[in-house]
């Protein structure tokens, strides 16, 4: 039989039962929280044994916690860099290509855990039902259990960057920014670096230029204006997303009191600024296929996108409301284009290889 | 003529200018044939805390003031044309007029308020208001969305509908100038709860659902929302399906629309043991409420936890 249990921010036992430490035999799973974000903080858990936890099997569980679909976020740009190379036969080391690859997967997933794990202790992961994993609010894992398991991910991700910069001691600059920007993120006190402006921005050096021009470096080959500005571009998409999904949860994160660009431009400005966001990727993108790609590439992009961003622009135009089903449906529509997008490249890419 | 407070009556026209033309008479149809339920909830609170008759009545003008407000606009903004069995008050005395006597109780409300002299109870009255407000707001953004989820939908009633609920809970302690934290956390969980298993269950009196009030079928849906037990009737069900759901006229084409008689009771079942979950929890937080309560206080709690019963199960009160 499971119980209910209150606490608040103020009380001994409240992160005990937030990170799951406080019993071996049992798990606290929030089902209320109230006032999250702030000193006041009050949740209501349900202590459950264990064995009365319903979970999927062991492999989804891992799917699932490690949120394998977001890993796309990576391997589209190592992908395009590494085609790039290949192309271009600059590839020096498949060697160290291999270690930098597997690095950055490790990496992403740390992050992506940590994330999570910051995300359930600050609240977000808690008020919105659609957000994160869902191990943690779930059961199926401690927050303690995801915060080990991001360290363990970080420490393989760590030696395979030691190793790259014994083979490419320029790779430490990159390094260093990123991981500058990476612990300022993780580490903000106040909201989940994905919540603030500031994040924003780390999101999309970190996605983007750091990531393309570092792999770049770690295969060997020298800097370039065409790998950095495909991680420009990169970021831009990947910022759409988040932007996306930020104007889903607008109503339930204003009220919250987290800041991010979409609740600091309210329901009316960000609809405009998610269809100048996308318009301007259009551009983006056309003027990187003119200089860097070929222009026949840049006029195919650039209707295609354009066609298919038709409906998206009206439906946005014509939404009314942050609550309706409307605003979800536009999420998904966001999300075809993100993936259209990335389509077309992946096409454009084998193009290159294949021909 | 002394005004009586164990009647509560939280109307009076003396409260109001005679010189205003129709507003006395409107306020005369729109106070009269109402629950009042949410001032006796100010009353029983009042009565176990040892509130003065004036605070008593100064609270329940306050909550009744500002929930009648809300339906002047209502109406207004539904185009219903009945409020309590009666032409609702845009109809009768125009739509101006309408608007005018809701934000002139609000106004009131105020000077009621701060002629009282706590601040602290102004803030949160204002407070209150203004989430009644947004609630009303999103709501109407989402007439005629017949896709919105339940979860949608919390947020809405959260902000309409248990905004009124928790004041009622908390206002008493906050004219009493007892302003502990964790108290209010406490009552603020217990009003959210209360607030939505009202609205649940009234949006279960749509599809007849223990509904002795007489409240029309299908009310909601024919005006184009779609409320919470709709909403969780609609859950995992495709465009079309909701298409043909949400155009039905009757109890029996919905039951034929959603898959027969014998799926709506399993729906039903399964909404109710949901909202058993809502009552497990709002138990669970008026037991924590008793470690606030003064000696002599201890009552409040005997008759706060029938209220799940009265307002979800629509039981009469013992």
């Amino acid at each position: 039989m499971s119980e209910l249990r209150t606490l608040s921010r103020s009380s001994a036992e409240f992160e005990a039962y937030l990170l799951g430490t406080f019993s071996r035999t049992h798990r606290a799973v929030p089902v209320q929280t109230l006032n999250a974000n702030s000193g006041s903080e009050t949740v209501t858990f349900r202590i459950v044994p264990l064995e009365q936890i319903s979970r999927p099997s062991g492999w989804m569980i891992a799917l699932k916690t490690l949120k394998v679909r977001s890993f796309i976020l990576v391997m589209v740009p190592l992908f395009v860099v590494l085609t790039k190379n290949t192309v271009d036969r600059t590839l020096a080391d498949g060697l160290t290509t291999l270690i930098a690859t597997i690095g950055v997967l490790f990496a992403f997933a740390a992050v992506d855990l940590r994330n999570d794990y910051m995300d359930h202790i600050k609240g977000v992961d808690r008020i919105f039902q659609n957000s994160g994993s869902r191990a943690i609010q779930n059961g199926w894992l401690t927050a303690a259990q995801v915060k080990a398991l991001s360290v363990a991910f970080l420490v393989v991700a760590l030696l395979c960057a030691m190793s790259l910069i014994v083979a490419f001691p320029v790779l430490a600059g990159v390094m260093a920014v990123a991981l500058v920007v990476g612990v300022w993120a993780q580490f903000q006190k106040k909201n989940s670096f994905k919540y603030q402006i500031g994040g924003e921005l780390a999101l999309f050096v970190l996605l983007g230029p750091l990531l393309t021009v570092g792999y770049q470096l770690a295969m060997g080959v020298h800097f370039d204006r065409d790998s950095f500005w495909i991680g420009c571009l990169w970021g831009w998409l990947v910022l759409f997303v988040l932007h996306l999904r930020n104007f889903v949860n607008l109503l339930p994160s204003v009220q919250a009191g987290f800041s991010n660009t979409v609740n600091w431009l309210g329901f009316d400005r960000s609809r405009r600024m998610l269809a100048l966001w996308w318009g301007l990727f259009i551009v983006f993108n056309c003027l990187y296929h003119v200089f860097y790609a070929g222009l026949i590439w840049g006029v195919f992009f650039t209707f295609a996108l354009l066609v298919i961003s038709i409906r998206f622009i009206l439906r946005l135009k014509a939404l009314s409301s942050p609550v309706g089903s409307e605003v979800h449906s536009i999420f998904r529509s966001g999300l075809y284009l993100f993936l259209f997008a990335i389509s077309l490249w992946v096409i454009e890419c084998l193009w290159y290889l294949l021909i | 003529m002394q005004r009586s407070v164990i009647d509560h009556k939280i109307y009076d026209s003396r409260d109001f200018p005679a010189y205003l033309p129709k507003l006395n008479k409107l306020y005369d149809d729109l106070f009269t044939g109402g629950k009042g339920f949410r001032a006796k909830l100010i009353r029983m609170m009042s009565a176990n805390l040892s509130l003065t008759p004036q605070v008593e009545l100064l609270l329940g003008q306050t909550i009744e003031f500002i929930h009648n407000a809300s339906l002047l606009h209502d109406d207004l903004i539904d185009r219903s044309h009945l409020r309590r069995g009666k032409t609702a008050a845009w109809m009768k005395y125009t739509p101006e007029y309408a608007v005018l006597a809701g934000d002139y109780l609000l106004a009131r409300v105020m000077v009621n308020l701060s002629g009282h002299g706590n601040i602290k109870l102004v803030q949160y009255t204002a407070e209150v208001i203004s989430d009644l407000l947004e609630g009303e707001w999103l709501q109407d953004s989402v007439v005629g969305d017949f896709f919105v989820t339940l979860e949608q939908l919390d947020r809405i009633h959260n902000l309409k509908t248990a905004s009124l609920f928790k004041w009622c809970l908390r206002a008493p302690f906050i004219a009493q100038e007892r302003y502990d934290d964790e108290l209010h956390r406490t009552l603020e969980e217990m009003g959210t709860l209360l607030g939505q298993l009202f609205q649940r269950s009234d949006d279960l009196l749509d599809y007849d659902i223990r509904n002795e009030e007489g409240k029309a079928i299908l009310g909601d849906l024919k005006s184009g929302y779609l409320n919470s037990f709709g909403a969780y009737i609609c859950q995992g069900r495709s465009r079309q399906e909701i298409d043909g759901i949400v155009k039905t006229k009757n109890l029996e084409d919905y039951y034929a629309s959603i898959g027969g008689k014998a799926h709506f009771d399993q729906k039903l079942l399964a909404f109710d043991e949901m909202n058993k979950g809502l009552i497990q929890m709002y138990s669970h937080h008026l037991e924590r409420l008793k470690g606030f309560l003064k000696p002599g206080e201890e009552k409040l709690i005997a008759q706060l936890q029938p209220l799940t019963e009265i307002l979800y199960w629509r039981r009469k009160p013992s």
